[in-house]
């Protein structure tokens, strides 16, 4: 049996290089399709996000595996590329590796963002891909399968997954979340076209926002912002018509005085009939005064506010690693020990088939020879005889087991095919 | 009772899912949400086969029989009402703020089997079981909204002081619970409302001369009634007032003054409801022998 995985991620490879050696999802049906035909007895799952590229391979006999100039010749043709400019970029990694890599990635402990919840989809759909084209067989089977599994045993046993590091999406998910219950029915106003306005965005658009409001000094700016939500863009004039129809206010202008004041927000609030107001003033300066979070149903988060909560998931996500590295070694060790006995058991199996006929067979003979004796006399001969075969074998058997998984676990168990003649 | 079951049963469960509950906020494992919820289903089924086996004879006795069973009873609906939710909402700590007032109603079911069960003639007919029922329900959803209420002011302290949620100390959105608050101070004034009607109801069809205005349960839950009314009219006419702190206020205000009336039928000089014949005993004349020796009588 062997696993073999070749691939690129953010660790190794720059994002020129990911994007040129990334497989679409109509590439990477192709590119299965092809690699089947040209390795009929291969499995094959080919895992493609914008941070990582890696087919992953698997044969119950070893010996017809592609090696990695095979592999990588394969993905240079399919791109049409050098084979020195794949081979450059790609790590091969074999046997429990694979496993260790795999079951890590669908955890999302080797994300860019660790603990992002969208790497086992992925994984998820390279997997559903390859079993739907027949690519998957045995092996990546079970290896996915454990993987998936893996992936969320990490996710319930630990709060890796829930400790959000980046200032928007603690925002969104650490705060909004606990003020409003769903998103679909909230006006989102953004005012600032900035980079961080849009990163917020798109968090909140994850959560089901679908109301976007933009307010910027460049109505340009803003148009073109809400055109990447299907929103509406606003005159700054309209700030404070856009403030009182707003649920939730994601503030980044560069301005270098508040642009919401209290007296302003108190003109405000009647009109709002002090329905609940989430505000991230994420400027800095700050755009809105900071009095107006002492008001009734306003929740004001500023950078600084929100910077705290992040260095807290920081260090509990950081105390939180040990425990899932844990159990990524431990489910690894499992599924390895599992594999192996899988591996070995065909043998031990005929092993002792081939015994038994040998030991029946003489005794027959001997029974015939001796005739009409005493049935204890028989019976001792038959235990004898079944000792003497169990003796025998122990000592292979042991040493197999005890090499089981180990690198010279393939060639004792040839070797023992070989001694004992027990090919197919 | 049957299977031998006592309020001493269902009351160390809820216990234990309580427990296992605060348990929440120092460790995290998946084995005891389970048990947490285990404990409340089973509480749940020993209840329920209290009050059924309590309700043997239904058609005699009528739905609610005593002051005790009607105690039994509201704990039963919240009880009830906490596991759906746990199930709906596993992640958040209800328990804490909803195992409390089904305890708290069962303490007071147990200091109420003292107490004279009501009037057997007046329990099947139609409107006093409508004044039992719709009452009942109203005081459930008092309660429901008081444990909303509560979570709501903690949830809402926190946000404005940008604290985390620890976690095993989550609560609902601020936006769930001010919708849940909302409705249940509507649903606990209407159904108050009709059981008092129900109630008034009563008297004017038994053609009595005089109401009793002078009963402790009956002046304290027209004064609970009012006080709903009023509520729930200031939500409905002064738009701030639908949201956040101040309807979470006014269900805590609706809890008091439910407090109020059941502090009058536990300690306050009322025969309400009670049968003619028993109305000279009250559960703090009483001693438990008598107690006892009126419940073989019955």
């Amino acid at each position: 049996m062997k696993l073999q995985m070749i691939g690129l991620s953010h660790h190794n490879a720059s994002v020129e290089i990911r994007e040129r050696l990334a497989f679409s999802p109509d590439q990477a049906q192709e590119a299965l399709k092809t690699f089947r035909s040209r390795f009929p007895d291969i499995e094959s799952v080919l895992l493609s996000t914008c941070n990582r590229t890696e087919i992953y391979t698997a044969a119950l006999d070893g010996n017809l595996c592609p090696t990695h100039h095979d592999m990588v010749q394969f993905w240079a043709e399919f791109h049409q590329l050098e084979a020195k400019d794949v081979f450059d970029n790609v790590l091969e990694r074999t046997g429990e590796d694979v496993v260790r890599h795999l079951f890590t990635v669908a955890a999302s402990l080797d994300s860019m963002v660790v603990g992002e919840a969208q790497i086992l989809s992925q994984v998820k759909q390279a997997y559903e891909l390859s079993t739907q084209i027949d690519s998957a067989g045995t092996l990546t089977h079970s290896c996915f399968q454990a993987a998936i599994r893996v992936a969320k045993r990490v996710s319930n046993e630990t709060t890796i997954h829930k400790k959000r590091v980046s200032i928007p999406s603690v925002a969104v998910s650490d705060f909004a979340s606990n003020v409003f219950d769903r998103f679909d029915d909230k006006n989102v106003l953004i005012i600032g076209a900035g980079e961080m306005a849009e990163e917020t965005s798109r968090y909140l658009l994850d959560v089901g926002a679908k109301e976007f409001t933009v307010v910027n000094r460049s109505l340009e700016r803003a148009e073109r912002l809400a055109a990447t939500f299907a929103g509406k863009a606003l005159h700054w004039d309209q700030l404070h018509e856009a403030v009182i129809a707003a649920d939730l206010i994601v503030s980044t202008t560069g301005a270098t005085e508040p642009i919401i004041r209290l007296e302003e927000y108190k003109q405000l609030e009647a009109a709002r009939f002090q329905r609940t107001l989430f505000v991230l003033d994420l400027a800095i300066p700050r755009d809105f005064d900071p009095r107006i979070a002492e008001r009734v149903g306003v929740y004001l988060f500023s950078i600084d506010d929100l910077r705290q909560t992040c260095d807290k998931n920081r260090a509990a996500r950081e105390r939180e690693w040990p425990k899932a590295e844990r159990i990524i070694e431990d489910e690894t060790a499992k599924f390895m020990a599992d594999l192996n006995h899988r591996a070995t058991a065909p043998t031990i199996r005929r092993l002792k088939q081939r015994s038994d006929e040998l030991k029946d067979e003489e005794l027959k003979r001997l029974l015939n020879k001796l005739g009409d004796i005493d049935p204890r006399i028989a019976d001792e001969i038959i235990r004898s005889f079944d000792r003497l075969v169990n003796k025998l074998l122990h000592p292979p058997l042991e040493s197999l087991r005890d090499e089981a998984g180990s690198a010279s676990s393939d060639s004792l168990l040839d070797a023992l095919k070989r001694l004992f003649r027990l090919y197919d | 009772m049957l299977s031998g079951i006592s309020i001493f049963c269902f009351t160390a469960s809820y216990g234990v899912a309580l427990l296992l509950e605060i348990v929440r906020l120092f460790f995290r494992a998946q084995v005891r949400a389970i048990l947490s919820v285990g404990f409340m289903a089973a509480g749940l089924i020993a209840h329920t086969i209290y009050l059924v086996g309590e309700q043997n004879g239904l058609v005699e006795a009528g739905p609610i029989s005593s002051w005790h069973h009607w105690c039994l009873i509201v704990a039963w609906v919240l009880a009830a009402t906490y596991l759906a939710m746990s199930l709906t909402h596993p992640k958040t700590a209800l328990g804490l703020f909803m195992i409390p007032p089904v305890l708290l109603l069962l303490g007071m079911a147990y200091w109420m089997d003292q107490v004279a069960p009501f009037d057997p003639s007046n329990r099947v007919r139609p409107l006093q079981i409508i004044h039992g029922v719709l009452l009942l329900a109203g005081t459930a959803a008092v309660f429901l909204g008081f444990a909303t209420g509560v979570m709501y002011l903690i949830q809402s302290y926190r946000l404005k002081h940008k604290m985390l949620q620890r976690e095993g100390f989550r609560l609902p959105s601020l936006e769930w619970l001010q919708n849940f608050n909302r409705r249940t101070l509507i649903v606990s004034t209407c159904l108050l409302a009709g059981g008092l009607l129900a109630g008034v109801l009563l008297k004017i069809d038994r053609q009595t001369n005089s109401f009793p205005w002078s009963d402790p349960v009956v002046w304290s839950s027209g004064i609970l009634f009012l006080w709903l009314v009023a509520a729930t009219l200031f939500e409905l006419i002064y738009k701030p007032a639908r949201q956040g702190q101040k309807i979470a206020y006014l269900t805590l205000a609706n809890f008091m003054f439910l407090g109020l009336v059941l502090a009058m039928i536990l300690f306050g000089p009322t025969q309400h409801a009670r049968s003619p014949k028993e109305q000279a005993t009250h559960f703090y004349s009483l001693t438990p022998t008598i107690a006892q020796s009126e419940k073989g009588a019955r």
